[in-house]
């Protein structure tokens, strides 16, 4: 029996790391939501540097969770958010109301991608 | 590449140590649910493997997911005859008394040719002489002969024959198996002289030498540039 005690301790460590994966998961993209959304709001506004300093947090954010991203995030997924940032940070610089509307979008879209892959539904799980 | 090749290490590694605790059975003849575990096993490391942007845990997880769920299962199966029943079914009697059932044959979907298949397998080739035969749980039949077919065994014959002792192996490819040595209660020096009888220097000359507790003993002496 010692076996299968250590199964099912393995099994449960097992879902509460899958449980903690998915918390961190979606705390990561609340905050990178935040300082997208604040870098939208902060250029609506004609505070370009702020928006700047937001999305330079945003990348800051990426950089200090870079280990955690590699071991329990698809690269694909996590290239694509950086690129959508990237592209955001490109039109905050060269101060372009529209783009930077559609690319805040554009970025929002994806990081919800990434949460509700993690949150656990009906739907998600089928 | 590298990382593939690190990836490739830590799977087929996980994979053994998956495959070793779950037992040797899932070696040899498969249950339902360890079958099911093997197949997807096999199917869900390659996923990693092919995609470096996947993480590795992706992999690792459903295997260490699925070796725990077969432990349990495979405790319960132990532990409860009606769960073992629900997972891995229960052995079918196709031939009773001589007479095939044919609903057992049915049920399982075992067809006449299957049925004659399996009996040539097992050595026989007149389905007469077999006086009951079962399905397992993990697909093979059983057969049980009429007495008269059967052999004849030495206790039948009132014949006074001696136990078979186990033989062991104890030089491998000149290497000396001091274990399986204690097994037989001999140690090195018996081994040396053993083999000093048979016109052998040294261990490291023998392929194999194998002995049982009678001192019965096998030796094949290595080929020149093997």
């Amino acid at each position: 029996m010692k076996k299968e005690l250590a199964a099912a301790i393995l099994l449960g460590l097992i879902l509460i790391g899958c449980i903690i994966n998915s918390r961190a998961v979606t705390l990561l993209a609340e905050e990178l939501t935040g300082l997208v959304e604040d870098a939208g709001e902060d250029a609506i506004s004609g505070l370009w540097e702020d928006a700047g300093q937001d999305i330079d947090d945003a990348f800051a954010l990426l950089s200090r969770r870079g280990i955690y991203i590699g071991v329990f995030l698809p690269a694909d997924d996590m290239d694509r958010i950086a690129d959508s940032l990237d592209n955001l940070r490109e039109q905050i610089h060269s101060r372009n109301a529209a783009g930077t509307e559609s690319a805040v979008h554009l970025a929002l879209t994806r990081l919800e991608s990434i949460a509700s892959r993690e949150r656990v539904r009906i739907g998600s799980i089928f | 590449m590298i990382i593939v090749f690190l990836r490739t290490i830590i799977i087929f590694l996980s994979i053994i140590v998956s495959m070793r605790l779950m037992g040797k059975r899932q070696l040899g003849e498969l249950e339902p649910s360890e079958l099911v575990v093997t197949v997807l096993i096999s199917d869900i490391t390659s996923h990693p493997l092919e995609n470096i942007g996947s993480p590795l845990l992706y992999g690792l997880i459903p295997i260490f997911s699925l070796l725990c769920c077969e432990i349990l299962i495979s405790g319960l199966t132990v532990k409860s005859i009606r769960f073992r029943k629900f997972i891995c079914g229960a052995p079918s009697i196709i031939i009773a008394g001589g007479k095939v059932n044919q609903k057992e044959m049915l049920k399982n979907r075992f067809t006449v040719d299957e049925l004659m298949e399996e009996l040539r397998k097992s050595g026989v080739m007149d389905i007469s002489t077999v006086k009951h035969a079962i399905l397992e749980t993990d697909g093979t039949l059983s057969i049980l002969p009429y007495a008269s077919q059967s052999p004849v065994t030495p206790a039948q014959m009132a014949l006074n024959v001696s136990d078979n002792e186990y033989p062991v192996i104890v030089v491998s490819d000149g290497r000396v198996l001091s274990e399986n040595l204690k097994v037989l209660g001999r140690d090195e020096k018996w081994l040396n002289r053993q083999l000093k009888s048979r016109g052998v220097s040294s261990p490291g000359e023998v392929y194999i030498m194998s002995a049982d507790r009678e001192g019965k003993i096998y030796l094949a002496k290595k080929e020149k540039g093997s």
